[in-house]
């Protein structure tokens, strides 16, 4: 073969390479070759071509997979970042080990939505009964004496409020078989028409069960709301504090509590 | 005693109080012979009050308000006190929520207070 064979095979071999390595695709070295050998050496550059096209092309797609992967794992983190958990990964990157992984980051999001859901049902739960005891520490209800009830109603007092101190009220009255209940206003200071209502509710069933009832402590706006209601507790006595209604009380029951004390009453 | 079959509530007398339990809200007829009864011992057995005891009903309804009121008041005809015995928490928050709780009768806690207030200890 002349020394211009070869010169023209390895030009045109190594343009096509150059050529390759820049980034073009699918470029073949055209023959054939007179020269038998350069004949079998341009099949065999041929051959690698071809492969690092099938690989290049491989790795293009995965290239291409992983930058989808990544871009949509980053949106669904960003997500995750602003306290949103209900995005998830689309999970279809053109390779199985990329979809597990999406699958596991999907996973990973609906345990952390789940525990966070029962979080917020725990904390909810927890409010109401925390709403429940205050309640309930709000109004307590004393036995000051026997068969003698005091509600001393402190603070704003609501419908719902009032609606839960009537029922325990009135059935504290019948476990203990009160015959006296001074239910007392002081550390009231404001009272809407609705709970002056149950207020006296309250007197009526406390009467009508049998006991009696005594109110204390009504203050000046308290006192303008009843009468403005035109409201009226009949036989319900109406004193100016807790110890004017004992005293009341005391009187009512007939009951002497000097001589009670010292009988050990 | 015969006037008392028939009627499902027992009628006792505790010294010269009648007292009458009622287990569940009678049916119209029941209520009627029930009043009939109850004058009729008041007269011949000198009784001096009647304590119709409520202390086994969850409920009373304005029907039974009435039998209730009916009790009484007649018992008054004949000059006899009547009065209703342990009404329960819930009964008595229903009638005040219903407005029905003027019923213009003697009520007590229980039986003791009742002999204690109408003076009819044995």
């Amino acid at each position: 073969m002349s020394e211009g064979d070869w010169a023209q095979a390895v030009s045109g071999m190594t343009a096509v390479l150059t050529r390759t390595l820049a980034g073009e695709k699918g470029l073949r070295v055209e023959g054939p070759y007179a020269d038998g050998a350069l004949e079998e050496l341009r099949h065999k550059v041929n051959a690698v071509l071809e492969d690092s096209a099938t690989n290049a092309e491989q790795f293009h797609r995965i290239n291409m997979s992983m930058a989808n992967a990544l871009t949509d794992w980053f949106d669904v983190l960003g997500a995750v970042k602003q306290g949103n958990l209900d995005v998830h990964a689309t999970v279809d990157y053109d390779d199985d080990f990329l979809d597990q992984l999406g699958a596991m980051l999907n996973g990973t999001m609906d345990t952390l939505k789940a525990a966070q859901e029962e979080s917020e049902r725990r904390r909810q739960e927890l409010l109401v009964q925390q709403a429940k005891i205050i309640r309930e520490l709000s109004t307590p209800i004393l036995q000051v004496w026997d068969r003698v009830l005091a509600l001393p109603i402190i603070g704003g007092v609501d419908s719902l409020r009032a609606q839960d101190m009537m029922e325990a009220l009135l059935q504290r009255v019948v476990d203990t078989q009160a015959r006296c209940v001074i239910i007392d206003l002081t550390g009231v200071t404001a009272m809407d028409t609705k709970t002056a209502d149950y207020l006296l509710k309250m007197t009526r069933a406390v009467t009508l069960v049998g006991s009696f009832a005594i109110v204390t402590g009504i203050g000046p706006d308290v006192a303008q709301t009843i009468s403005r209601m035109g409201l009226e507790m009949p036989g319900v006595p109406t004193l100016r504090d807790l110890r004017a209604g004992l005293r009341k009380a005391f009187e009512t029951l007939k009951v002497d509590p000097g001589t009670a004390e010292a009988k050990g009453g | 005693m015969a006037e008392s079959e028939g009627l499902g509530v027992p009628i006792i007398r505790i010294g010269k109080l009648l007292l009458v339990p009622f287990e569940a809200p009678p049916t119209d007829s029941e209520a009627r012979e029930l009043v009939r009864v109850v004058l009729q011992r008041a007269l011949r057995e000198q009784v001096v009050a009647v304590a119709v005891d409520v202390s086994a009903l969850d409920a009373i309804d304005s029907y039974l308000a009435r039998v209730l009121i009916d009790i009484v008041r007649s018992a008054a005809s004949v000059g006899v006190r009547g009065c209703l015995v342990g009404i329960r928490a819930h009964a008595a928050l229903t009638l005040v929520q219903m407005g029905i709780d003027a019923l213009d009768i003697e009520t007590f806690l229980n039986l003791d207070d009742a002999i204690a207030s109408l003076g009819t200890s044995p």
